[in-house]
Order: C-alpha cells, then sequence, then structure tokens
C-alpha cells in the first residue's frame, strides 16, 4: 500500500483496523483476533454478538482503552481518525472518540452536572468561553438542559446516563463508542437513550459504534451490523442481509428481533428491518378468528396458596404518597406471575414486603413456606472470596455452576454472577420465588435460559413472581400478569389478556397485532397463518435460506 | 498580639505550608487514571467508615484504611488518602480549623503504612502492624490535643494540652484499640485484596508505546 | 445494622443545600475568604462584645441564607463542648487574683483553687468555640464542596479530581453497602457476618474504581492541567462578600494598631468596654452582615 492510498483511505475512515489482534496481559477478558474493520465517518454501526466475545474489546479500542489503559500484547495496525493507536492514548484520543459505559454511577467525576460535562473540555484546555458554549448547546441538544444545575447524585440511572452521554460528546468528537449504555436502564430511558443516538447521528453527522444487549431497537437506525463471534468478526452486513444470514444460521436465532422471528415463523422474505417495515409486510395477513393459544385461557382459582397478602400498605418517610395502597394479591403454587409497572410503582417495595425485609405500615403477609428474594443487581450477594463460600455445591450444580467453586465470584461473567445469587437465594428451595427485575443487562438468550430455568422451578410446584419492564421475557415464561400503579393493582389476568393490548405495557408482537393476544413470535406465527406447523416449531432455513 | 494568636497564625501558616507541598508532591508523581480511581475509593471507603462508626467516638476504621492505603500504594498515595479522607469527610461533619490538623495527622497516618512496607519488606507481621496501627491511634490525638490546646484553648498553650490529653485520653485510648482490633480482624485482607489491584494492573507493554519506531515488536 | 444505615443517611443528608442565599449565590473560594475573616476576628479578639457581634452577624448570614437549621443543629451539638471547655478552664489554670473556691481537690488534678477571672475566661472561651461553630457550620451549609474543589483544580489539579471522584462515591459506595446489608437479610439460613460483608463491599469498590479509571482516561484525564480562572463570572453575590471580607481584614487592622476592644484574661479580668470599644465591635458586626442584608435570596434557578 503506498503512502498516499493509506492517507486517502484514511480520511474518511474514522476507524480502521487492520488484522488487528489484542490478548490482555494477565489472560483475564477476551481480547480479540486479526479484525480488519474501516469504519467511515457517519456510519451507525452496531455490534453484536455473545457476551466474552470482543464486542467490548474492540470498543475499548476506539477509545485508546487497549491496549494503552490496560496493557497486553497488541499485532496488527489500527488507527482512530488518523491517529495511529500505538502513538495515542486515552488522553489524545478524548478529542476524537467519545465512550459511554454500562454502569453510569461510575462514569461520573464531579458532583454537579454543568461542571461533569465541562470537565473533559477543561482537561483538554479550551477556553471558558468556548467551554460555557459547549456545555450549554450539548445538554440543549441532549435535551439535558433543565438538569444542568442539578446535582449528579440526586439523577437517576436514565439521567446519569444521558449527562454521561452529554459527556462524551462534548467535544464535538467524530465518533462515539457505547459498550452496553443502556443495560443499566429501564426500557423507556434504554428507548430515549437510543432516540438520542439517532438524532446525534441523523443531524449532526456523529459515527456511532453501538453494542447493546438491546441491539434489535437500534437495527432500524443502523447502516451497518458488525456480529463478533469468539474475538473475530463473523458477520459485517447491512442490516437486512444480516437478518438473512442469522435466519440461515439456526444456531444464530436468538439473535433474531421478535418482528424479524414473527415474519420468518410466518414465511415472509426478506426479514424487514424494524417495527414500521414488520407492519407492511404482514399488511392484511393476520387470520382472523386464529386461536394464538392464549386467547380465552383463564387462571386457575384454586390450588395451593403460596403467598398471600391482606390490605399491605406501606409509605417512605421521604415520599408522601405510599409506596404500596392497601395491596391484596395471591399468589398460587406453581404459577408464574409477573408484576409489571412504571418506576415508583410499588413493585421492588412489594417483593420487599412479601420476603419480610420490609415491615409493611399495615396489612399482613401469609406465606406456606419459604420465600426467597433475588434482588436487582446480583453484585449485591457476592461477598465471599470464593464461589464454593457463596453456596453449598448441590445448589451451584443445578445452576450449572458445578466447575465454578474454586474461581473469584467477582471474576465472573454478569450472567454467571446472576445464576449464581439464584444459587444462593434458591439454596433451600424456597415454596416463592420473587425476583426483582432480573433481565436487565441480558441478551436475548439468556433472558430465554432465565425463563426456562423458572419455567421448570414452577414446574416443580415453586411459585415463581418476577417484577419487570421488560415485556417480551414476561412473554417468554409467565401464564399471570399484575399491572401496577401508585402501590396499587390495576389489573390481574391471563398475561395474554394483560399484556395483549399492543400499547405501552405490551411485547412488540402484541404491538404488531393488537387485540389479538399473541405476545410471542411464536403465538404471532401461528396467527398470521404460518405455511407450515414445521415453520412455526423452527425449522426456518427453507423459508429464507 | 497575644502569644496564643501568634500560635495560632504560624501553626496555620505551617499546617498549609505542609499541605501545600503534600498535594504537589503528589501532582508531581502524575499519578495515573487508576491510581486516581483507586484512591478515591479508598477515601470514600475511609470516610464511610467515619460515617457508619459517627455514634461511637474514635472507635472507628478509617485510621486503619488510610494506613493500610499507604502501606500497599506507596509515600505519595498515602499521604493524599489520609488528608484527603479529613477533607471529603468533614464535607459530612463539619469544616473548622480542625480540617488541616486532621489532614496532616491522617496523612502522617498514611506515610506511616508506606514506611512500615519499605522497612518490612511488605512482610511486617500481623499483630506487630496491628501495634503499629494502636499506636498511630495515639499519634493521631496528640496531634488533635495539640490542634484543640492552639485552636479552642486559653493563652496558656501547654497548659491547655495537657488539659485535652488528659480529657481525651480515654478516647485516645478507645482509638489506639479499636485501630488494633479492626486491624486483626480485618487488615491482611484489604492488604491482599488492595495488593490484588494493582498486580492486577501493572501494565505489560511488548510493543513500543511511545516510539513508533520500534513497529517489529508489534508485528 | 439497619440503625447503622439510618445513622449514615442521616450524615450524608447534612451538609451543602442551595437555599439561594447570597453565600450560596457567591463563589466558593470568596466564601471561604470570608469565613476566614470572620474566624481570624475570632481568633484575634477575646473581647466577648466583639465574639457577640460577630455570632449574631454568622446567625444572621445562615437567617438569610435559608441554613438556619443547619447552624443551630450545629450549635446544639457543640454547646456541651463549650460547656466543658468553660468548666475546664478554672480547673486548668491557676492564675487570676480573685479566689472564689481554694483547695478543692480532684483525682489526677490535685489540689487547686477556682478564681474568679479563671472561671470568667472560661466562659469566654465556651463562648468563643460555639461562635467558631456557628461560623464553621455556616460554611459547611452554604460552601458546594464540588465548587471547592473546583477552585482547588486551578493549583492541584490531580489532587482536586481524586477529591471530587472521592466525594462523588461517598454516596455510590453507601448506596452499594445498604443494598448488600438488605440481600444479606435475602440469604437463606444464617446470615453472614458483617466481617464478609464489609469484605464483599470492599472487593466491589475496587471494582468500581477499575470502572471508573476507565471512565477518566476516555474524559482526557491524561492531559489534565490547571484550570484557568474565570473572571467573567463573578457577579454582584462575589462582590459584596468579597468588600465584607476586605472590611474585616481592614478593621482587624485598625483594631490591632489602636488597642480598641482589649481584651486582659488575668491576673484580673478586663473587658474594653468604652462606647469607642462597642463601637468597633458594632462595626465588625455590621460589615459581616452586610452581604446578607444587602443581597435578597435567589429562590429561582441559581447561576
Amino acid at each position: 500500500m503506498s503512502v498516499a492510498s493509506l492517507d486517502l483511505s484514511r480520511s474518511s475512515a474514522v476507524l480502521q483496523l487492520d488484522d488487528f489482534s489484542f490478548k490482555y496481559p494477565d489472560g483475564r477478558g477476551n481480547g480479540v483476533g486479526n479484525v480488519s474493520l474501516c469504519v467511515e465517518s457517519g456510519q451507525f454501526v452496531v455490534i453484536c454478538g455473545r457476551s466474552g466475545s470482543g464486542k467490548s474489546t474492540l470498543l475499548r479500542t476506539a477509545g485508546g482503552l487497549v491496549p494503552h489503559h490496560f496493557g497486553g500484547v497488541v499485532s496488527g495496525e489500527g488507527s482512530v481518525c488518523g491517529r495511529d493507536l500505538r502513538v495515542h492514548g486515552p488522553g489524545e484520543l478524548a478529542a476524537y472518540c467519545g465512550t459511554v459505559f454500562q454502569d453510569p454511577e461510575v462514569q461520573i467525576v464531579m458532583g454537579s452536572v454543568r461542571n461533569e460535562i465541562a470537565f473533559p473540555l477543561e482537561n483538554l484546555g479550551w477556553e471558558s468561553a468556548a467551554i460555557r458554549v459547549a456545555v450549554e448547546e450539548t445538554a440543549l441538544a441532549l435535551g439535558i438542559g433543565h438538569l444542568l444545575e442539578r446535582r449528579t447524585n440526586e439523577l437517576s440511572g436514565g439521567e446519569l446516563q444521558r449527562v454521561v452521554l452529554a459527556a462524551a460528546i462534548v467535544a464535538r468528537p467524530p465518533l462515539i463508542a457505547l459498550d452496553e449504555p443502556t443495560s443499566q436502564l429501564d426500557p423507556v430511558a434504554a428507548d430515549e437513550l437510543l432516540a438520542t443516538l439517532a438524532r446525534l447521528n441523523g443531524d449532526w453527522g456523529t459515527t456511532i459504534l453501538l453494542a447493546d444487549h438491546r441491539y434489535e431497537r437500534a437495527l432500524e437506525l443502523a447502516d451497518r451490523v458488525v456480529m463478533m463471534d469468539a474475538g473475530s468478526i463473523a458477520i459485517d452486513a447491512a442490516p437486512e442481509n444480516f437478518l438473512a444470514e442469522i435466519a440461515a444460521a439456526p444456531e444464530r436465532h436468538w439473535l433474531l428481533p421478535p418482528t424479524a422471528e414473527l415474519c420468518m415463523r410466518s414465511g415472509i422474505a426478506p426479514l424487514p428491518v424494524g417495527a414500521k417495515a414488520a407492519r407492511k409486510a404482514i399488511g392484511s395477513r393476520v387470520c382472523v378468528g386464529a386461536d394464538p393459544g392464549q386467547q380465552g385461557k383463564s387462571l386457575p382459582t384454586e390450588g395451593e396458596v403460596a403467598l398471600r397478602l391482606r390490605g399491605v400498605s406501606h409509605s417512605y418517610p421521604d415520599r408522601r404518597a405510599p409506596a404500596v395502597d392497601r395491596l391484596d394479591l395471591t399468589i398460587r403454587a406453581g404459577q408464574c406471575t409477573v408484576l409489571m409497572g412504571a418506576n415508583g410503582s410499588g413493585k421492588s417495595t412489594l417483593l420487599r414486603i412479601a420476603r419480610g425485609v420490609q415491615k409493611p405500615d399495615s396489612g399482613t403477609v401469609a406465606a406456606s413456606g419459604e420465600v426467597g428474594l433475588l434482588l436487582q443487581n446480583p453484585n449485591d450477594y457476592l461477598i465471599h472470596e470464593r464461589v464454593a463460600d457463596e453456596a453449598p455445591v448441590f445448589s451451584l450444580a443445578r445452576f450449572g455452576l458445578d466447575g465454578f467453586g474454586a474461581r473469584d465470584p467477582r471474576d465472573l461473567s454478569g450472567g454467571e454472577r446472576q445464576r449464581l445469587a439464584l444459587a444462593i437465594v434458591m439454596q433451600n428451595d424456597p415454596a416463592t420465588l420473587l425476583l426483582d427485575e432480573p433481565t436487565r443487562g441480558m441478551d436475548r438468550e439468556r433472558r430465554e435460559e432465565l425463563a426456562d430455568l423458572l419455567n421448570s422451578l414452577a414446574e416443580r410446584g415453586t411459585a415463581v413472581v418476577v417484577a419487570t419492564h421488560d415485556a417480551e421475557f414476561a412473554a417468554m415464561f409467565a401464564e399471570r400478569a399484575v399491572l401496577l400503579a401508585n402501590g396499587a393493582v390495576i389489573a390481574d389476568g391471563p398475561i395474554g389478556e394483560v399484556l395483549g393490548g399492543g400499547w405501552h405495557f405490551a411485547t412488540e408482537v402484541a404491538r404488531l397485532l393488537p387485540g389479538t393476544g399473541a405476545l410471542t413470535p411464536r403465538q404471532g406465527a401461528a396467527l398470521l397463518g404460518a405455511i407450515s406447523p414445521a415453520a412455526v416449531d423452527g425449522e426456518f432455513e427453507r423459508v429464507t435460506g | 498580639m497575644t502569644t496564643h494568636a501568634m500560635w495560632q497564625i504560624a501553626s496555620a501558616v505551617l499546617l498549609a505550608s505542609v499541605l501545600a507541598a503534600g498535594l504537589a508532591w503528589y501532582e508531581r508523581t502524575r499519578p495515573p487514571a487508576r491510581m486516581v480511581a483507586a484512591v478515591a475509593v479508598l477515601v470514600a471507603f475511609a470516610v464511610i467508615g467515619r460515617i457508619l462508626f459517627a455514634p461511637f467516638p474514635n472507635v472507628k476504621p478509617t485510621t486503619d484504611i488510610v494506613i493500610i492505603a499507604g502501606f500497599a500504594l506507596g509515600f505519595a498515595p498515602g499521604w493524599i488518602v489520609g488528608s484527603l479522607t479529613a477533607l471529603v469527610s468533614n464535607f459530612y461533619f463539619l469544616q473548622g480549623p480542625w480540617t488541616p490538623w486532621q489532614m496532616f495527622a491522617w496523612g502522617m497516618c498514611g506515610l506511616l503504612g508506606a514506611c512500615v512496607a519499605r522497612l518490612s519488606r511488605g512482610n511486617p507481621g500481623r499483630v506487630t502492624f496491628s501495634l503499629i496501627c494502636a499506636a498511630a491511634g495515639l499519634g493521631f490525638g496528640v496531634v488533635m490535643n495539640l490542634a484543640s490546646a492552639i485552636n479552642l484553648g486559653g493563652s496558656d498553650i501547654v497548659t491547655s494540652f495537657w488539659v485535652y490529653t488528659v480529657r481525651s485520653l480515654p478516647f485516645d485510648v478507645a482509638h489506639a484499640a479499636a485501630n488494633f482490633v479492626f486491624f486483626l480482624i480485618a487488615g491482611p485482607l484489604l492488604i491482599r485484596m488492595l495488593q490484588r489491584l494493582r498486580d492486577r494492573h501493572d501494565v505489560v507493554w511488548p510493543t513500543a508505546a511511545r516510539e513508533p519506531a520500534h513497529p517489529s515488536t508489534i508485528a | 445494622m439497619n440503625a447503622i444505615a439510618e445513622t449514615a443517611v442521616k450524615a450524608l443528608s447534612f451538609g451543602y443545600r442551595d437555599r439561594g442565599g447570597v453565600m450560596q449565590q457567591a463563589r466558593a473560594t470568596i466564601v471561604v475568604g470570608w469565613c476566614i475573616a470572620l474566624g481570624l476576628v475570632v481568633a484575634l479578639y477575646e473581647n466577648p462584645i466583639v465574639l457577640a457581634f460577630v455570632g449574631f452577624a454568622a446567625l444572621f448570614t445562615a437567617l438569610r441564607c435559608g441554613v438556619i437549621r443547619e447552624v443551630s443543629f450545629v450549635l446544639m451539638i457543640a454547646a456541651p463542648i463549650g460547656l466543658l471547655m468553660a468548666l475546664i478552664n478554672p480547673i486548668a489554670t491557676q492564675n487570676g487574683i480573685t479566689v472564689l473556691v481554694a483547695g478543692l481537690q480532684l483525682p489526677l488534678v490535685g489540689t487547686f483553687d477556682v478564681t474568679l477571672e479563671a472561671v470568667n475566661y472560661g466562659l469566654i472561651l465556651g463562648f468563643r468555640s460555639l461562635v467558631i461553630f456557628a461560623i464553621c457550620a455556616l460554611y459547611v451549609s452554604t460552601v458546594d464542596p464540588d465548587e471547592l474543589l473546583r477552585s482547588l483544580r486551578r493549583r492541584s489539579v490531580r489532587s482536586a479530581i481524586t477529591a471530587s471522584l472521592a466525594v462523588r462515591f461517598v454516596p455510590v459506595l453507601a448506596r452499594d453497602g445498604m443494598n448488600m446489608a438488605i440481600a444479606r437479610e435475602c440469604r437463606p439460613g444464617e446470615p453472614p457476618s458483617t466481617a464478609a460483608v464489609v469484605r464483599g463491599a470492599f472487593a466491589r469498590s475496587l471494582d468500581r474504581a477499575s470502572d471508573s479509571a476507565l471512565a477518566l482516561e476516555t474524559r482526557g484525564y491524561a492531559l489534565a492541567r490547571p484550570l484557568r480562572v474565570d473572571r467573567d463570572r463573578r457577579r454582584a453575590a462575589d462582590w459584596f462578600v468579597l468588600c465584607s471580607t476586605f472590611g474585616l481584614i481592614a478593621l482587624i487592622a485598625a483594631g490591632l494598631l489602636t488597642g480598641l476592644a482589649s481584651f486582659e484574661d488575668y491576673p484580673l479580668t478586663i473587658i474594653g468596654c468604652s462606647a469607642s470599644d462597642v463601637a468597633f465591635a458594632a462595626a465588625i458586626g455590621i460589615v459581616a452582615a452586610l452581604p446578607a442584608l444587602l443581597v435578597a435570596r435567589n429562590t429561582g434557578n441559581r447561576r
């Protein structure tokens, strides 16, 4: 390659990796091998893949963290906006690449939002007048102008993450790398963040590299999807072609967004990207009167009661409205129930009261046996130095952690930590298992695993109650849905009825097929009159391949 | 001007210069981001320790955490963990004329930890180190009694100092005993964890970071 | 465990509050300068009339800045300390010529006389410490630590960033700890020891440190340089507080030169209380209270 052509190729390439390999120094973490990637200016690139496939390493490369912060063995070539990765570290690259990570809490340095957003510019040595303008403009552009005078420790996770994004883009870098930015957010805040990214990309031409477990929401924004597998790039294609490619490989079907899966199961090709295209593709194919397998199913009204709450009320001293307000709820053995509602509707308080770690102001809680509660963050449970000290062997084995006894719990992956926390909570076989928002930051594959696990527990007679924002997950495992608002039950019934309305508390399939009661792609496909039962049950290669 | 006021002003000037020198020292070591974050977390941990044990006068793990930080991270970071612990915790308690004194006293505790690491080649006995922590508690008391005598006491500094020493003796002994017990229980474990953090971040850099003149090491 | 957590929450809720008063409007460094000037008055003048005026000025400023509750809370806690100092002095010193009680005996101290001068001076010491506490409480509740550390970034940028990060970490780690305490109760069977939970919390904090280091790097920490002074942002409140500070320093100097508001502790208590002494003390009080008197509270959006 001549020098001239090299310069030319770099003028529009924001991130250029040529046969780039990286290994972390101590064998921890997952490196990448022989990655060649050229991201053009203005592209919106979605990066997907299993956890541990090297997504994070790739994104860390864009900011120079790999290799400069971590150290390690590097080979090949890489550059960011024409700056050689070998020479320029994260400090110099800060002006060219903004980076956003998972947990907003640890990405905030300053006590007030204004100072936080100004911080990178101060480091880069901008004039104070220019800083003031940039901070104001960035905040207004991201819709957080009203937060500028607030203290960072008073903000919600969603607000914090937008402040973090503002700090990442305030220097107007041509590239932003985001590593699972929505994994700690609820779906509404996550969608807001993605919408902001779409504006950044569309209005200002910022190049975006996004890895996210909710990548399906970002798919319709993307120009390009890169799938990582075991440290190298497996697929690099436009979204439509990407969907076609993974539809052709059954072992990668978990990556299909629900709308695409619905279309695949219904024999629609090519697979549409995003809800709007899917709606168009489905058109008027709905077979009126078909039974998605959910409609009309009623919940058992008898059976052993596992947990009964009567007239439970609780208020927190710093809030005027009660968190839980004269609430009655009966949970039966072997039943899978999902508890949904907005933030602050009382879901977490209800679970804590049911477990007995929070005493209600009034009302009674009666449980037929032990009650186990898995809190939102599995890290809250990890206190020992070895996995074997956290839970007994039989419990570890049950959750697939038999070989992990000697490891440090903090070295486990997110999914393994979640299973370990479950092993801790489930070690004495509680009659009722309560889970608070268990799917944050989980990809579809792991959510399916968890749904299977919960269903198998329910089959053995455990009553399972999950509080979640995640309608797709709810549809995977639950038979009953309870909606909470202001600490009271506003709807309670079979999940197809409660979530089938196609509005806020609904799955993507329910939104495409409102009022039919279909929640999952499988149910939707049955409704759309799939070409054959085989297609409904999972042989898709024929359809798209 | 009274001799008392002279004492106050002289001590203020002296403290200010020592603290400024300490900050400049830390600044000159150009701590990398991971050191800054580790120091900040240790400070926050020590501050929370002080807040949690606020109901029990002088029984708190703060001094031990500072000493351990000095032991595991070295001289300048140890000093800065100590002095920032005083500064930051007083945002939650009360800033006052005692703040610089506490910054100095805890900063010295951090230095003490680093000295122990240097003198013992990183391996003091558990009990020996616990005793050193206890002694640090007493030393901290001496500094703070001097501060009280100068800031709040009357015209006779020396007498006030002895009065404060006698008055605070039970508290200082409690501080020393608590330091001893806290270190005996948790000290070696925390040191191990901190050292692991440091080990984990030792950078192995086979490629030439700043000198692309040696591309052979990269290929 | 819960009682401890509650105490922690209470402690965390004390501190800076932006209530829009003049001291909250002014820059952190300027307010610190004003507090030091006021503290200097207290350090250099033991005359109780001066102390009383300074105390009034501090309370008045606290009232006008909406932090009187915080200040009185601190004074309530500090009252026993002041009382103790008032009691200790007669025991500690044998100076003074008016003996009130002779030949008292106490263990450790031995035989001693209680003099009127020592009692007087003890009362003044106690009162003075309360005034100091009032000034400190005013300072803690009106100076934004974040702004203060920001001004430290003009001198010592890495220490200031470290301190800012530590301030930021305190509530984060406290929240982690509380969640872990709840998780401990959610475990079946015998709950693990507190020591184990603390160990876990410490390990988790160190993980947080690693993550935070990444964020610092991507914000360009490696290039961090001292902040430049931003003079355009000075506003009315800054000038009022600054003038008050210089006024106080001028008054202190004038007082030292002319020997106004003098005070003798021993052998006889002599309090300068002529008309000019009182006028001088009043001048100090008025100059100190001036910013709070002249600048109205701004209850809307700040800055």
